[in-house]
């Protein structure tokens, strides 16, 4: 077989098909993007409406508060605040009860509130303690303005100097905190992040399953038959249709990797470079598998998710899976994981591209094989 | 023959052409799988606690006894938590590591004094790593109300000492602050009364896993109607267009697809929702709620795929087409649909997406039903399954050459 | 009778059909004959209705339009069928959607084209020759007096062969007209009355 004029028609017929290639460059662009501004976002952008029927004045000292915290509170009638959540235009609503000065200045602290929260964002979990942390806070003032008029030594000039001085304290530091500790010293989490080279491994893994039409045909045609029945050799002809889509994970990773400011890139790329190569080899196995491309869509989906995620590609994984971290050994994701947090084991790394590459040829030769003589 | 006739045909045709269709139906056990991975530990306690801890308190202050014996009683009674006590610091500590409790708490001596003084104090949580998702979810509650506890103790001292200044005699000034802080630590054991619900800590705590768990919904919902898409756009370009159908027959095709692709979506959510309400205990109350929901989306994302298949001549092409706008449409509901500031027309098209329309749904519908946003969601299902239905059905006799539908160009020449 | 007049189709710059006209009279057996890429199928598809000319008209016993085209059968060149469903349940359901319900008709012609054996078993699992079988029988199950077969022998055995024969020649003793391209018409040529040659567009 003549490699080169394989290796010319793939890395042609690579080039002209956008719907595969558009993949990478989304991939580089979006990676990109997350390297510079993607670890800075915070909850703010997360609109709540906020209703104020109470009738006296602490409902407007509560949305003062409310002001201070990191969401986007604004304050509007309730049929608006209900249409605004209707219509997407808000995440939740706080409807501030008639009675919330009146019941506050009583002591009672039920129902002062209600709130409505649309699980509309991964932002939302700690809202509801927010609001009720607010209010703890309105109530805690009205509680000791209360005791401190019942002793007599409250007038207004002080009451303006109290209310100073708490707005100072809530927005302080507070002197009674927890401390949290892992019973295990190596279970501890290390802070890693470089989500922007993660990201970019997982979706050059989609790219290079959902790109492998032709891996598809090498098991479902009897192309293969031919190629051992001619004397070629399947691992060959594999590595060197692969050779051009490699190339192209690998440039388009450079960029990413220079913009995530990774102390140790040298090893980064050399881990990259081995990742996409037991990556190929695992899209062999799966185009191989599928058959065709309606199936490969679904199958490289889930296999892409599952392998990252396992892997700690997609998310920090939990650190009670330490099982996770052992089992996903033979993942390639797992060792250029380790390698972005500063762990780098190439050897590990080299075996699960011999195991994959292996695999790959095994799977692609039997089926091939196997459906050449139907 | 009776168009059900034709649908029971059509239903055949999608789950018998490869596997693919069946492999869309079993995706979402995979996929909910591994989300349920991350929750494990909560899942193998499963019914029972939701946490089991130790405790030891080495602070004398009667308050601060009060005040925990008061949390512990409740959350123990409300069956939220098993605690032991511990003998001390490194008794809890050992419990935590020979796997008795998953987490240990500790105050040291003069917690509060320090507090109410003025001096910094930290109480000592410790987890054991398996149960870090758990215990972390835990304790970041707690925190934010234990760090406003320490402020609203700070207040009270801060004005008791002004209060002094002002000529407040030390025992007055001491009964004062006490019954401040008593009524404080009341309002602490029943602080999720003050939004009319039960509980003290961690409430609504798990806005994120309903999101999470509705995305997976949709996500795979939409995954499902890939086979839709391929069979459709293998008809437009084959029996459609090859042979002679008379008009009104297409109709037949049409409708028999999009019913046969609601059947096979419907299937994939039949699949997943015994599934999510194994991870996440769905009210059985909600279901009828979510039922509808779930038929809406079904119909929607089915008239969508054949919408898709319909402009596209050849497979291939049209689940491109369709796994670019899956992910266009996932990403800007993942990413953008919560975010303030976007520019009008992305903000528009976000608020009008069936695809949030339907994630929405299901994370509204599930777990906490608002019957406004319920009742917005369907009708923007509602309204992009008429579009969807009469933009494919265009599309579909356009170029589908039923026998009236002459192509004008672009027909193989053979 | 079929009349077509100065049908004409072009495919961007090259002429398929150049002002092509021919009759076909009741009863009528034509073969088309002409070499690769000549316009034979460009021609059926025009005849049977299924592509629209560029210019020229096809009438049918004096009629145009939708009456005329309910009257012709056309046998695609390409297997065209339900992939997933079953011999039977593909006859059944073209028969319904020709707007006829044949169950009669349906048994007749898996008799006639010898497809008892095979009747239960899906189309993706034929092999090439009993496909084509079932691919003439779905055009068949129609009502019509004109029939337009394209390339209905292709990889079909000298026994496939002989059944289609046969088939056709009682359609044609029964007074319906066709045409048929054919690379290799030997086992077709005692129905057929006349052939035609097309060549650039034109019958030679």
């Amino acid at each position: 077989m003549n490699n080169l004029a394989i290796m010319k028609g793939r890395t042609r017929a690579l080039l002209t098909d956008f719907r595969s290639l558009a993949i990478i460059i989304i991939a580089v662009i979006v990676c990109i993007y997350i390297s510079l501004y993607g670890e800075g976002e915070t909850a703010k952008q997360i609109r709540i409406k906020v209703v104020n029927e109470d009738a006296g004045t602490l409902g407007a000292h509560l949305v003062e508060l409310l002001n201070e915290e990191n969401y986007e509170f604004s304050v509007v009638s309730r049929e608006n605040a209900v249409r605004e959540v209707a219509v997407n235009k808000a995440q939740g609503m706080i409807e501030i009860a008639p009675d919330f000065t009146e019941k506050i200045r009583k002591g009672d602290y039920q129902s002062l509130v209600k709130v409505t929260v649309m699980a509309d964002s991964y932002d939302m979990t700690f809202f509801t303690e927010i609001v009720i942390n607010d209010i703890v806070k309105v109530f805690t003032e009205v509680l000791i303005e209360g005791k401190l008029e019942d002793a007599g030594v409250m007038d207004e000039a002080y009451r303006e100097k109290f209310r100073s001085l708490a707005t100072g304290i809530w927005n302080g530091e507070s002197l009674l905190d927890i401390e949290t500790f892992a019973m295990e010293e190596d279970a501890e989490a290390e802070e890693v992040n470089f989500y922007g080279i993660r990201w970019y491994a997982v979706l050059t893994m989609f790219y290079l399953i959902i790109s492998g039409t032709w891996m598809c045909d090498y098991a479902s045609t009897g192309l293969l038959k031919r190629v051992v029945g001619s004397g070629g050799r399947i691992s060959s002809l594999f590595v060197v249709q692969m050779l051009p889509e490699l190339t192209v994970t690998v440039l388009g990773f450079v960029p990413v990797l220079i913009v995530s400011k990774h102390p140790d890139p040298g090893k980064v790329l050399l881990s990259f470079v081995l990742y996409a190569c037991s990556t190929a080899a695992l899209a062999l196995v799966t185009c191989s598998l599928s058959g065709k491309f309606a199936n490969l869509i679904l199958s490289a989906t889930v296999i892409t998710m599952a392998a990252s995620l396992f892997s700690g590609l997609i998310c920090d994984i939990p650190d009670w899976a330490a099982i996770w971290d052992k089992v996903s050994g033979f993942l390639p994701g797992h060792w250029y994981f380790n390698t972005v947090c500063g762990k780098p084991f190439l050897l590990g790394a080299l075996i699960v591209l011999v195991f994959w590459f292996a695999a790959g040829i095994f799977t692609s030769w039997s089926l091939g094989i196997k459906r050449g003589n139907e | 023959m009776k168009l059900f006739s034709f649908i029971l045909y059509d239903i055949k045709r999608l789950f018998g052409h490869g596997k693919t269709a069946i492999l869309a139906v079993l995706a979402p056990i995979p996929v909910v799988l591994m989300f349920g991975l991350f929750l494990a530990p909560v899942l193998a306690d499963g019914d029972g606690a939701f946490i089991t801890g130790a405790l030891c308190n080495d602070d004398e202050s009667v308050l601060l006894k009060m005040m925990m014996n008061m949390v512990v009683d409740y959350e123990v009674d409300k069956g939220n938590a098993v605690i032991y006590p511990a003998a001390d610091a490194e008794a809890g500590k050992r419990m935590v590591e020979e796997g008795k409790a998953s987490v240990f708490l500790y105050i040291p001596a003069d917690t509060y004094q320090k507090a109410i003084s003025g001096e910094r104090a930290a109480m000592k949580f410790y987890y054991a790593p398996p149960h870090a998702f758990d215990a972390l979810t835990f304790q970041s509650g707690i925190k934010s109300s234990i760090s406003v506890f320490g402020q609203s103790i700070r207040v009270i001292s801060a004005a008791g000492e002004a209060a002094e200044a002002r000529g407040l005699s030390g025992d007055k000034l001491g009964e004062v602050r006490d019954k401040a802080v008593t009524e404080l630590i009341s309002v602490y054991l029943h602080r999720g009364e003050i939004i009319g619900k039960n509980g003290v800590f961690l409430l609504g705590g798990d806005y994120h896993l309903r999101y999470a768990l509705a995305i997976l919904f949709a996500a795979c919902a939409f995954f499902a109607s890939f086979p839709v898409m391929y069979l459709t756009s293998i008809d437009k370009a084959g029996v459609l267009s090859k042979r002679s159908v008379p008009a009104q027959k297409t109709v037949y095709f049409f409708i028999a697809r999009i019913v046969s692709g609601t059947v096979l979506i419907l299937c994939t959510f039949a699949v997943m929702y015994p599934m999510a309400r194994a991870l996440r205990q769905v009210e059985m109350k909600n279901v009828l709620s979510v039922l509808p929901g779930m038929i809406l989306t079904a119909l929607t994302y089915s008239a969508l795929a054949v919408l898709i298949g319909s402009l596209f001549r050849h497979g291939q092409s049209s689940l491109w087409a369709g796994l670019y706008f899956g992910a266009a449409c996932f990403a800007g509901v993942t990413f953008l649909s919560d975010k303030a500031g976007l520019p009008a027309f992305v903000s528009f098209l976000m608020r009008i997406s069936p695809v949030r329309a339907s994630v929405s749904i299901f994370s509204n519908a599930m777990f906490n039903l608002m019957a406004e946003r319920y009742a917005q969601d369907m009708l923007i299902l509602a309204v992009s399954f008429v579009l969807f239905t009469a933009a494919g059905f265009f599309a579909y006799r356009k170029r589908g050459a039923g026998f009236f539908a002459y192509r004008k160009r672009g027909a193989a020449y053979e | 009778m079929l009349e077509a007049n100065g049908l004409t189709k072009s495919y961007g710059q090259f002429k398929a059909i150049d002002d092509l006209s021919l009759t076909l009279q009741p009863g009528e057996g034509v073969a088309l004959l002409g070499k690769n890429g000549s316009g034979k199928s460009t021609l059926l598809k025009m005849l049977a209705g299924i592509l629209k000319p560029d210019a020229g008209e096809v009438k049918v016993d004096g009629l145009s339009g939708k009456a005329a085209r309910e009257k012709i059968a056309y046998v695609p060149q390409d297997i065209v069928l339900f992939e997933e469903l079953t011999v039977t349940e593909n006859l059944y359901a073209w028969s319904s959607l020709k707007g006829q319900e044949k169950i009669d008709r349906a048994e007749y012609l898996i008799r006639a084209l010898r497809m008892e054996d095979f009747r239960k078993k899906r189309i993706d699992r034929l092999s090439g020759g009993q496909r084509r079988r079932v691919n003439l029988a779905v055009a068949l199950m129609g009502t019509y007096q004109y029939l337009m077969l394209d390339e209905p022998l292709a990889g079909i055995d000298e026994q496939g062969g002989e059944c289609i024969a046969g088939l056709l020649k009682d359609e044609k003793e029964k007074g319906t007209a066709m045409i048929i391209t054919e690379h290799n018409p030997t086992i077709l040529l005692p129905l057929m009355d006349r052939s035609l040659r097309l060549d650039g567009g034109q019958f030679a």
